[in-house]
């Protein structure tokens, strides 16, 4: 469980996040919705321990963020919105890295990798340097990497962005997989379908703040029958 | 900071380096080739003539004006290996570039010499050229050993010991290192602080280079501390520096060895350091790296892009050229204690020492732990600057 309370974050003058709180349960998808700059990007990074909240606390699975950020990174898989690869390594090698620094046994991480690889398709070109693959291969490679150690908790910043079909419904696919299987995960995408066929719970989020929370289908009961009209009114951006 | 963890990152670094082409071009292939390039351009003519200001196989031409009025003298050059040319004019021949010096023999030289008076022999060259100095000095002393001559063969002819017009002999025993190290020692440490400055692009790639490419910010979430990620990164730097001095010193060596084989000098062993001295060598190279490597990784990490990283250490890799100039700027070379306590300066100044046959230990005690206390405040400060948010994250 990913717990966020009062969660704030200022860069010089602007308020980036302010107070948000809500609740990412296990065995769901949690949606985290909003325009381009709304403050997503920076909620998952604190999630992710990558950056300090001014104020507020993140609990995952427990742990707190400021004081056992440690222990968190252990939990956590973070797939970034343009998370790279090292295109000179093979797409094993950058995955068995990732593994290695998460502190896993040389075996367990092959066995992983050949499992993962194997639901991802790229079973036949894990051996050939990432540099020479597609953006959708790229980013089954990230996915991979993401959730080489078996996290409890998976943070997906607009996994599918750009991706072909068969690519996006390959990591779609992945993510209900994840669900079952009892995993948190916290999902921001801009494709409101995605967001629709996928999570059991959304946030949305403007201007840094929290301005709706609540299951899909409770959301467009209050506002619209489309959901895409239901977030365009939240934001203001249709009467 | 777990060991586990430094060589997960260090290993990975490695790997990632040996398949850049950039990496094995500028850190492993540049630096010896480079080298051997100013060894066997530069030095075919340089290397000789520092062994013996003017080396025995060393062609000096010569134009000889009224060549027929001197025929002994003509000969004396000759078997002294002065390529001569008998001209018209000298001074022509001198201004047409025809050979390095002119000689104007006069009139009724030799008859003049042989009836025991005297007479007077004019050179000219060009002062302009490079090396003209040392080859005038050389024409100059095989001529007053031809006048000596004279003198001697005139005194024996009146019974007199020529002795008596020299009562003291000076003989003069060069103690210090052969010309060969001594011009060595005057470039290798520069060499060797530009190579160990040059892998800028090492330091890029796994900063600014993993920011551009999306990966720092994953490694960043990873559950090892800031210090062994910092430190992985650190030692890979650290590694690519001390590979580029050692290549560009053994470069040295093996081509300078080579040359005077080829050369059939008998001077190679001048090139054999003695051990102290080629461990103290290799053992700046691996300070200076340590010190370099870290003031690398911080300065590119602030950086938005890769291009404005290498833009800003570009500087960086000037400096050691402006250093050795400044050191250059004491009178006689000889430098003031207090420079061995500056990071680089001190560097540049033991191995200038080392590579001469020095071995002072107070000298190589301050250059080293001052280079370790620097290299330690460096990764320090990048370690610091990989906890800033402002730094990892600046837009």
């Amino acid at each position: 469980m990913i717990q966020v309370t009062a969660l704030s974050k200022r860069f010089g003058n602007r308020t980036a996040v302010n107070a948000i709180s809500f609740q990412a349960r296990p065995g769901e998808i949690f949606g985290l919705l909003g325009e381009n700059g709304a403050g997503k990007t920076t909620t998952l990074r604190m999630i992710a321990t990558v950056l300090s909240p001014d104020d507020g606390d993140i609990s995952v699975y427990g742990r707190s963020v400021r004081q056992d950020p440690h222990e968190v990174r252990r939990h956590l898989g973070f797939l970034t919105a343009d998370a790279g690869l090292y295109n000179r390594l093979s797409a094993k090698e950058n995955v068995e890295y990732f593994g290695q620094l998460w502190g896993i046994d040389r075996n367990t991480i092959r066995r992983r990798t050949t499992e993962i690889f194997a639901m991802l398709q790229l079973d036949n070109v894990g051996d050939r340097p990432v540099g020479t693959f597609s953006k959708g291969m790229k980013q089954k490679v990230c996915l991979a990497r993401t959730f080489v150690h078996d996290p409890l908790a998976l943070l997906l910043d607009e996994p599918c962005n750009g991706l072909d079909v068969s690519s996006a419904n390959a990591v779609t696919d992945f993510m209900i997989r994840e669900k079952q299987a009892g995993k948190t995960i916290i999902f921001s995408s801009h494709n409101m379908g995605e967001v629709e066929k996928l999570c059991n719970q959304v946030a949305i989020i403007h201007h840094g703040g929290l301005i709706a929370q609540g299951s899909v289908e409770a959301l467009k009961g209050n506002y619209s029958a489309r959901f895409e009209d239901t977030f365009l009114r939240l934001v203001g951006a249709k009467a | 900071m777990k060991l586990r963890d430094v060589w997960v990152v260090f290993r990975k670094e490695v790997l990632d380096n040996l398949r850049d082409r950039r990496y094995l071009f500028y850190t492993l292939a540049l630096p010896p080739l480079a080298v051997l390039l100013v060894l066997f351009t530069a030095t075919m003519e340089i290397a000789p003539r520092a062994i013996d200001t003017v080396a025995s196989d060393v062609r000096i031409s010569i134009a000889v004006e009224g060549a027929a009025e001197g025929p002994s003298l003509v000969t004396f050059l000759k078997q002294e290996a002065f390529e001569v040319i008998a001209v018209e004019s000298a001074e022509d021949a001198l201004s047409s570039r025809l050979a390095q010096f002119s000689l104007t023999i006069p009139p009724r030289f030799e008859n003049t010499i042989r009836e025991q008076g005297a007479s007077s022999l004019s050179v000219r060259y060009n002062n302009d050229e490079p090396g003209s100095a040392a080859l005038r000095q050389h024409l100059v002393s095989t001529l007053d050993r031809y006048a000596e001559d004279i003198v001697v063969a005139r005194l024996r002819e009146r019974g007199v010991d020529p002795t008596l017009l020299k009562p003291v002999k000076i003989q003069i025993y060069p103690v210090g290192v052969a010309g060969t190290m001594s011009y060595l020692a005057g470039i290798i440490p520069l060499f060797l602080v530009m190579w160990g400055a040059s892998n800028i692009h090492v330091a890029v790639d796994q900063t600014v280079g993993e920011k551009e490419h999306g990966t720092l910010e994953l490694l960043l979430t990873a559950p090892i501390s800031r210090l062994s990620l910092v430190v992985g990164k650190y030692l890979t730097v650290v590694l690519a520096s001390v590979l580029s001095q050692w290549l560009c010193l053994a470069a040295f060596f093996l081509g300078l060895a080579a040359q005077l084989q080829l050369a059939d000098e008998p001077t190679t062993a001048a090139l054999i350091l003695p051990l102290p001295n080629l461990l103290g060598v290799l053992a700046g190279a691996i300070l200076l790296a340590a010190f370099l490597a870290a003031v690398q990784i911080s300065l590119s990490l602030p950086a938005k892009s890769v291009r404005e990283a290498q833009a800003l250490q570009a500087a960086f890799a000037l400096a050691p050229i402006l250093l050795w100039m400044l050191i250059q700027t004491f009178p006689h070379g000889r430098v003031p204690f207090y420079m061995f306590f500056v990071p680089v300066i001190n560097n540049l100044l033991l191995n200038r020492e080392l590579l001469m046959g020095m071995f002072t230990p107070a000298n190589m005690l301050v250059t080293f732990l001052m280079c370790a206390l620097a290299a330690a405040l460096a990764l320090r400060w990048a370690t610091h600057r990989f906890n800033q948010e402002s730094v990892l994250f600046r837009q």
